[in-house]
């Protein structure tokens, strides 16, 4: 039975045992950051909100972009990743209300997109798949082998990127390079 | 002060399902009227939960969902939805304008122009309700209009208030499910009033602050 564990709005969350897969329902104008470490098979997601958090400086409030993705980050850190094995894939950044006044002018959706890329950049992380933008609401889907999925309201799933399979002789190699540091 | 929504107490929370209650009654007497059909609805429920958990207000989040959204201004500024399942705003549209039961299948500019001015007019004769009730002036903002999953929507809305100040750690939501049994249909009715609204709601029902 897989384990599904929801990441709610401005949570961020880590997974590394298998037959599991963290999930962020229906992003609209919110991001979801998936990071994952071949070489542990570490997931970690973050469900981004908005994309500052200007003024509020909480170090943990997972809610604006700037603090999610450095936080994601230093939990994978925690867990032992380095920053050099992570792989990263986006989804969401959209807007969702076709609508008038304050609803549409905020632009929730393309700011959050581009804060989380900036802030990934800074970090120096590249982003290997993103899908972001558009008026249409994604889950977005991290299974502990590396996979990342894109599910549209009525549809069926569909891979965005593998995060883990493609770069397993790299992921080892690394691992080992680690191996021999370690001796 | 209601910095936390826990501290309310189990009248004030009574008292809210009430002002939902009525509120909903005239709505649902509005969608009869518009649509020639009884329509039931459910005892409203008051619901405090922490942003991560907003979208479980809905029973089916990934379900796909066609919403209408008013800003609410005036004296007890808030938050009014009402969210349809996707089969039954299709068959609402339907009614609305005059077609066959399963004629509609996609939802075009005509279909959205129909069911937001459907939402207006339901979420209006809430507020009116609400209005005559508390004696508050309150005053709707001109309607938005989204189709996605029951999630993406509420959780675009949930950024739009915290990006506003209006939702901090948790939110409160009156739900209200109504229904129209023989058509199978159903459509929930939101509103949330902000901090502000929801203690000028308050003190009209219990006249003091």
């Amino acid at each position: 039975m897989q384990e599904k564990i929801v990441v709610g709005m401005g949570e961020v969350k880590l997974c590394r045992s298998e037959n599991s897969l963290l999930i962020a329902l229906g992003l609209g104008s919110c991001v979801g950051v998936c990071i994952y470490d071949p070489a542990l098979c570490l997931a970690g997601m973050a469900h981004v909100v908005l994309p500052s958090s200007t003024g509020k400086e909480e170090e943990e409030d997972a809610r604006y972009a700037d603090i999610a993705v450095p936080l994601l980050i230093k939990r994978m850190q925690q867990e032992g990743s380095l920053r050099s094995g992570m792989r990263v894939a986006l989804a969401g950044g959209g807007q969702i209300f076709k609508g008038f006044g304050a609803v549409t002018k905020l632009d929730i959706g393309p700011r959050n997109a581009e804060a989380v890329q900036k802030q990934l950049t800074t970090m120096g992380l590249p982003i290997v798949a993103a899908d972001l933008g558009g008026n249409v609401g994604r889950t977005l889907l991290l299974y502990t082998n590396g996979t990342v999925a894109v599910r549209l309201p009525g549809a069926q799933e569909r891979v965005l990127a593998y995060l883990g399979a493609v770069n397993r002789v790299e992921a080892t190699l690394s691992s080992n390079q680690l191996l021999r540091k370690a001796a | 002060m209601l910095s936390s929504y826990s501290a309310l107490s189990a009248v004030q929370v009574d008292a809210l399902r009430e002002i939902g209650n009525i509120g909903a009654g005239h709505a649902s007497t509005a969608i009869a009227a518009l649509t020639d059909w009884p329509i039931g609805m459910s005892v409203p429920s008051v619901d405090i939960l922490s942003l991560p958990h907003f979208v479980e207000v809905m029973r089916c989040p990934e379900a796909e969902a066609v919403c209408i959204y008013l800003a609410v201004e005036g004296d007890a500024p808030g938050h009014a939805l009402l969210v349809l399942p996707l089969d039954s705003a299709l068959r609402m549209a339907d009614r609305l304008l005059g077609r066959d039961a399963g004629q509609t299948t996609t939802l075009e500019e005509l279909e959205c122009s129909a069911l937001m001015e459907f939402g207006n007019i339901v979420i209006s004769s809430f507020l009116t309700a609400l209005n005559e009730m508390t004696g508050l002036t309150l005053q709707a903002t001109p309607p938005a209009f989204a189709t996605d999953a029951a999630a993406t929507i509420l959780s675009s809305l949930a950024a739009m208030l915290v990006a506003t100040g209006v939702i901090q750690e948790e939110t409160l939501s009156i739900v209200t499910c109504i229904h129209q049994d023989t058509e199978k249909l159903e459509g929930f009715f939101l509103y949330i009033p902000e901090p502000m609204g929801l203690k000028r709601f308050l003190s009209a029902l219990f006249g003091e602050g």
